[in-house]
């Protein structure tokens, strides 16, 4: 930085850039580490809180692909015909998704 | 359910600002292949159009996902993702995705629903406006024409 000659407010900033992006990248690893450590159950609770709040509270098609499955599960027409209409998706007549009597 | 069965296949990966996480037109190895899910930051999506113009066409936010087209449709990267402050992702490999989609298919769909109702970039608008060129294609739904879409090989030729 000083063979370029760079201004003060510029040295600070790539300074405090590379302060925190080794600051984060330990705390990435840290994670890893971590979740290696830690049995397959722990990790997978670890996971889960990290993950499913946000995935349940705000990805939609996650949210609208569970009400499809519970509508379908309880035998709801209008999901059943849904499905149906969406089966042509999958190019498969004896999909799961088209339920027949 | 269909949440529990994603959750338990993540994997997370932290991304520094202004870092490409999936690349337009990467042909990566199967078991390289993710799907993302914003844990916590924002992204943004780029997307290179059919003259090689490049433009910024949404923001990701928290909880939303991206590179579903390349494990839906078996296709190249359609989007550049570049994250625009730290990221925390959570990433599902293809071949877990595969388990998930055949225990829950609905999701698939959804997602080619989503991918139908709101990827209307102009690359995509180019693509199905050639492909609707085609008098016998134009006659068929959008989940055809984006399967066939995503399915075709883009070659550009030099001008004489």
């Amino acid at each position: 930085m000083e063979n370029v000659d760079l201004p003060p407010n510029l040295r600070k900033e790539i300074r405090e850039y590379f302060q925190t992006i080794l600051l984060t990248m330990q705390q990435q690893n840290e994670l890893d580490a971590f979740i290696k450590n830690i049995s397959p159950s722990l990790a997978l609770k670890v996971r889960g809180h990290m993950f499913a709040s946000v995935l349940k509270e705000r990805n939609l098609i996650i949210k609208q692909t569970q009400q499809i499955i519970i509508k379908s599960s309880m035998g709801i027409p209008e999901a059943i015909e849904a499905d149906k209409n969406n089966s042509s998706f999958l190019g498969a007549p004896s999909s799961p998704l088209t339920i027949d009597a | 359910m269909l949440l529990d069965s994603i959750v338990v296949t993540l994997g997370s990966s932290l991304n520094l600002p202004d870092e490409e996480v999936i690349k337009q037109d990467d042909n990566k190895a199967d078991d390289e292949l993710a799907m993302f899910f914003c844990g916590t930051g924002h992204c943004r999506v780029k997307v290179r159009d059919h003259n090689g113009r490049e433009q910024v066409i949404g923001i990701l936010k928290e909880g939303e996902h991206f590179g579903e087209i390349a494990l839906i449709y078996k296709c190249k990267r359609s989007a550049t993702v570049i994250s625009s402050n730290y990221n925390t992702f959570a990433r599902i490999l293809k071949p877990r995705f595969r388990e998930v989609i055949s225990e829950f298919p609905e999701y698939e769909i959804c997602l080619k629903n989503n991918a139908i109702k709101n990827y209307r970039d102009k690359k995509i608008q180019f693509i199905l406006r050639m492909i609707k060129r085609v008098e016998y294609l134009a006659k068929h739904d959008d989940e055809v024409l984006y399967d066939l879409m995503f399915s075709l090989t883009p070659k550009p030729f030099e001008k004489d």
